[in-house]
């Protein structure tokens, strides 16, 4: 099996690169039907995995050495543990998942070739990132998902805003790219290798207090700016200008919980470090309240759902943070499928309202498209974490109540406690406002093919369904997840008995709470009196537009200045008269040199041979 | 003695591509002009059959012919890669050669012997044989540049060269009478042995290994010695050029390993300094001319010397790894310049070289594939990652840095940057520029086409997957110190 594991990226890889050098030839629907294909295909080699030998002990396939120079080497080395295994699954079948819907969404689009091969590479790196076992490769799968991000997000470059929209995701993660890779280089410098497995042990093994500190900050840094946690959460918001299918893939199922996965997959490391773990579960804790808060002011429908997947993500770190990965990663599960799913579900409400994202001007539209209706509402109700009958119920929830069993977990308890309250706020607003009510003029018509629908369903299915994987301690049903991912990950801190009946009372109340919040949040705002009003929240606590007043602003301020001042008059006259023409005059100076009479090459040489001859005299010896 | 052993078995590739090489002629002057691809097929022929025999010698060691010959891992993986170059080239040229009725037995038969001449300078373990080798190689290639009797530059450019060439075998073979006059032998490992005595604070020596620098250098193209290259590269037929910028940059390496590192390693601390000063010169040289050029050939020539100067970072580093990482270079050098230069062929037709920059202009709009080929062999040559050329230059600077020559590895990266410039100038205009409506390539050879698609893609993928080539070139220079 394990010599069949680079068959997983292949897939996707395969399917860019034909997309890329033949895509022309085959049209654009073929292009869309083999970029469909190829993440099938890995998740069948996945599948097989889970069928097979699983993933106990990890399965590893060495490919071959990139480069061996010194003691630096870099081993392109796969490694499929049960996380990783996790990791892949999702990426590759929700992945087609997602291929398979963008058939209908996409057709008759401009660039959709473009659109597939981009589609594919990102599947490719999101694949090598999560299964690299070189920090080198990882940093390959995190860089390609970046590009294939800003590609994405940009994809309807005619309109500036959405290139604009790009650069800006690309410049805020490019941020931590950046601190990831000095990181690495922190890393490497102190322990001689790069590979993780043997990396994890020796941070133990031979603790380096300062170093190690200063490592697991600049990575920390990286993996924040991936996942669009505070304050490098400003990108995600205006990703947005991506379509529907990109954000579902991208900014919620796969590429933004790289950074969660990071931090998992590098335990050892922050744990190393006293008080990193504590200061990830404050963070996350304070992501996922202050996001949630926002997300109740907005009034595009997918910014509400890119506040959400901020939030939900601080809820992920929450629980890597308070030694609880093992329920981080379900959380992530259960977040990957119902956030798919409620992306895939608004890029369709935004067709049927002629490319209108305002929610204020949606309604009733449960009368036209019942089929949306319910599977939008399977998604709202794994957001909400409604009792019982949603995923996050036994995710999101597990993880608040965890928090309150360690030590200092009081206030990311009480900020997740509330956070969960304002979820099932905007998300019950948001279900309200759209399809409640009387139905808006601007609705058209519009028919969803199977090849919208099975992806919706299967993941509607999934948001109901797969929490039940891991009922609470002490209740009938089944305990599997947390059991089965205990040897690599521990056992997480649950409470029993008593305690943990009252949390879980706790948590649910806090739901019916937000439900009520939200129904009146979508009263309120149908009355024209919303929460959008209120400009704070609107604009995401002003974060977005005070940062940009701090850092880029006075950048292109010296830019103006140094372009009027410093640039005209000394760089033009000394750069360029000095270096480029100096370099320009230089080469036709020697090139006019070479003219061509063979006697001045012969004195030339002669000349040459003559400076060997001083340079030797002249030299001690 | 083992070594005065008649071990005339070590030299069967050699005697197999000269007997080859007197069959292709006196069966060139029965055949007519139309079964001229009886000749053609006898050459490629020949030379797959030398690689099979090269390849079988591979693992065995020994001197023959009275131990004026050597056969080494060195000696089998650098002929190897020669007979390798060689048959590229004949695999590129054939419609080339057709187009403008070069295609006769003479051509073939001068580049068996340039191939012999390089061979002999591989194995020879002797100053005399040394010598030899390097003339028959160097004539050859002196007939084939002017081998387009009637075109006005090529025999200006065949003439320039053999002046010059003819200078700088003086040059050599002065340095080899002094060092021979200060041993008393022409055998490389006897001199190798005289030289403990000698020391390095000797004046004689000192000059000796001037003049013997100072004609590799030459041979190299490495400035201020370079004078002849962009002359010939240009005036040549490009399939000469294409020959001219592969092999000899392989065999000279060879020659410089026979004699300053068989022979002279004693001396390596004279030198050393004496390829610093080359190495400054070339690297500025090369990369700061190579801007100035607008014809494709010339801006080539001039990359040449600029990566003759990155090759000999490696031979001033002077390690084992040093000398293994300059053998690496060259090999992988002479591979990027056969696929620019093929797609330089590949591209031309009857009366159009395809040899201007301007000539590439838009390609990819025209011919996507080639353009996309361009793309790899510009990014190799620049040393752009995960291309070949970058794992090239990183195992040169890596020894260098080892060597603690440290601010010659920063220049030598600043020189790489300038260059990089030019590359992707070509790029630039072959990849953003407007086509123009006038140019119709020739690239309708499907041999040509598919030789450099394997060669660039080569490039590319040894990039990704370099284990292999590293370690077989590696291997090449083990045990040579």
């Amino acid at each position: 099996m394990t010599e069949w594991l680079f068959l997983i990226p292949g897939f996707p890889l395969l399917g860019a690169l034909i997309n890329a050098l033949f895509g022309e030839r085959l049209g654009p629907r073929w292009c869309g039907r083999l970029a469909a294909t190829m993440p099938l295909l890995s998740s069948l080699v996945v599948l097989a995995i889970w069928l097979g030998p699983g993933a106990e002990p990890a399965l590893l396939d060495r490919l071959w050495t990139w480069m061996a120079v010194g003691d630096f080497r870099v081993d392109l080395t796969l490694r499929v543990d049960d996380v990783t295994l996790v990791m892949i699954s999702i990426a590759s079948f929700v992945g087609f998942l997602i291929h398979l819907f963008s058939q209908q969404y996409l057709r008759g689009d401009y660039g959709e070739r473009r659109y597939y091969f981009y589609l594919n590479l990102f599947v490719a790196g999101m694949l090598i990132l999560t299964m690299a076992n070189n920090l080198l490769l990882l940093y390959l799968g995190w860089e390609t998902v970046g590009l294939c991000s800003y590609a994405l997000i940009s994809h309807w470059y005619r309109e500036p805003e959405n290139a604009w929209a790009g650069r800006k995701a690309f410049v805020v993660t490019r941020i931590g790219d950046t601190t990831l890779l000095l990181g690495i280089f922190l890393l490497f410098a102190q322990y001689h290798t790069l590979s993780i497995s043997t990396l994890l042990p020796l941070v133990t093994a031979q603790p380096a207090p300062a170093l190690l500190l200063a490592a697991s900050i600049l990575i920390l840094i990286g993996a924040y700016a991936k996942s669009a946690q505070f304050p490098f959460h400003i990108w995600l918001p205006d990703s947005m200008a991506g379509p529907s299918t990109v954000s579902a893939l991208i900014h919620a199922a796969t590429m933004v919980t790289a950074g969660v996965y990071l931090c998992i997959r590098l335990l050892g490391l922050f744990a190393a470090v006293p008080g990193m773990l504590e200061a990830i579960a404050v963070l996350g804790a304070w992501t996922a309240f202050f996001a949630a808060s926002c997300g109740l002011a907005q009034v595009d429908v997918k910014r509400v759902l890119a506040y959400s997947t901020i939030s939900q993500l601080g809820y992920m770190f929450m629980g890597v943070g308070i030694g609880a990965p093992s329920l981080g990663l379900f959380h992530l599960l259960v977040h990957a499928c119902f956030k798919a799913l409620l992306f895939m579900a608004s890029g369709a409400i935004i067709l049927i309202y002629a490319d209108d994202h305002d929610i204020r001007h949606m309604g009733g539209l449960k009368y036209r498209q019942p089929f949306l209706r319910w599977t939008f509402l399977a998604g709202v109700f794994a957001l909400a974490a409604v009792p019982l009958i949603s995923a996050a119920f036994y995710s999101k929830d597990a993880i608040i109540n965890a928090s309150f069993l360690v030590a200092g977990g009081g206030v990311p308890y009480a900020l997740g406690l509330s956070g969960a309250v304002l979820t099932a706020g905007y998300a019950f607003r948001l279900y309200f406002l759209v399809f409640e009510g009387k139905p808006s003029e601007l609705e058209g018509p519009y028919q969803m093919g199977w090849g919208m629908k099975i992806p919706l369903a299967l993941l509607a299915a999934a948001s109901i369904g797969i929490g039940w994987l891991q009922f609470p301690p002490g209740w009938p049903g089944p305990h599997l997840w947390v059991h089965w991912l205990a040897p690599e990950l521990g056992l997480p801190p649950r409470p029993i008995g008593l305690e943990g009946g009252l949390l879980t009372l706790v948590g649910a109340l806090a739901t019916f709470l937000g439900i009520a919040l939200g129904y009146w949040a979508a009263r309120r705002e149908r009355a024209g009196r919303g929460l959008s009003r209120w400009r704070f929240l609107a604009s995401g606590w002003w974060i977005d537009g005070t940062i940009l007043r701090l850092f880029p602003a006075p950048f292109y301020a010296l830019g103006r200045l140094l372009r009027g001042g410093v640039e005209n008059l000394g760089v033009q006259g000394l750069a360029q008269g000095g270096l480029r023409d100096g370099l320009r005059l230089s080469a036709y100076a020697l090139a006019r040199g070479e003219n061509g009479l063979a006697s001045r090459y012969a004195v030339s040489m002669i000349a040459g041979l003559l400076l060997l001859l001083l340079l030797i005299w002249s030299w001690p010896l | 003695m083992q070594n005065a052993l008649f071990h005339w078995s070590f030299a069967i590739p050699e005697i197999w591509v000269l007997a080859m090489a007197c069959v292709v002629l006196l069966v060139d002057v029965f055949v007519g002009e139309r079964q001229r691809d009886v000749a053609y097929v006898l050459s490629i022929f020949t030379l797959l059959a030398a690689m099979a025999l090269t390849w079988s010698q591979m693992g065995q060691t020994g001197f023959a012919f009275f131990g004026q010959f050597h056969l080494d891992p060195f000696t089998s993986i650098a002929s190897f890669f020669v007979e390798l170059l060689s048959l590229l080239v004949l695999s590129y040229s054939r419609k080339y050669l057709l187009r403008r009725s070069l295609y006769r037995g003479e051509v073939f038969v001068l580049l068996l012997f340039a191939l012999l001449g390089a061979l002999i300078l591989i194995s020879g373990a002797n100053l005399l044989i040394l010598y030899l080798g390097l003339e028959l190689l160097a004539l050859s290639q002196y007939a084939l540049v002017a081998f387009q009797r009637g075109n006005l530059r090529a025999t200006e450019a065949g003439l320039k060269y053999f002046i010059l060439g003819a200078l700088a075998s003086a040059l050599l073979l002065y340095g080899m009478s002094l060092l021979y006059g200060l041993t008393g032998t022409l055998d490389l490992h006897q001199i190798a042995i005289a030289l403990v005595n000698v020391g390095s604070a000797n004046y004689l020596l000192m000059l000796a290994v001037v003049f013997l620098v100072a004609g590799i250098a030459f041979k190299f193209g490495a400035a201020p010695f370079h004078m002849w290259l962009p002359d010939a590269y240009q005036g040549a037929p490009t399939p000469v050029t294409l020959f001219m910028s592969s092999v000899p940059k392989i065999a000279i390496f060879a020659l410089f390993l026979r004699i300053l590192v068989d022979g002279g390693y004693g001396s390596i601390e004279i030198w050393r300094q004496l390829f610093v000063a080359l190495v400054v010169v070339s690297l500025v040289i090369g990369n700061v001319v190579a801007i100035a050029q607008t014809n494709l050939k010339r801006m080539l020539a001039y990359s040449t010397v600029g990566n003759m100067g990155f090759l000999a970072l490696g031979i001033v580093a002077g390690t084992q790894n040093g000398l293994a990482s300059a053998f690496f270079y060259a090999v992988v050098y002479a591979f990027m310049a056969t696929a620019a230069f093929g797609l330089i062929v590949y591209l031309s037709r009857e009366g159009f070289e395809a040899e201007e920059i301007s000539d590439l202009r838009g390609l990819v709009r025209t011919r996507p594939w080639a353009a996309f080929l361009l793309l790899i062999i510009m990014f190799s040559l620049a040393g752009v990652p995960p291309t070949i050329g970058f794992y090239a230059k990183l195992a040169v600077f890596q020894a260098l840095i080892e060597a603690h020559f440290i601010w010659l590895a920063v220049f030598g990266v600043l020189m790489a940057v300038v260059g990089a410039f030019y590359y992707l100038r070509v790029l630039k205009v072959a990849l953003f520029d407007a086509p123009a409506e006038d140019l119709a390539y020739g690239a309708d050879d499907p041999l040509a086409a598919s030789v450099l698609t394997v060669n660039s893609l080569a490039l590319l993928i040894l990039g990704i997957v370099p284990g292999a080539l590293v370690a077989f070139c590696y291997h090449a220079l083990q045990g040579v110190l």
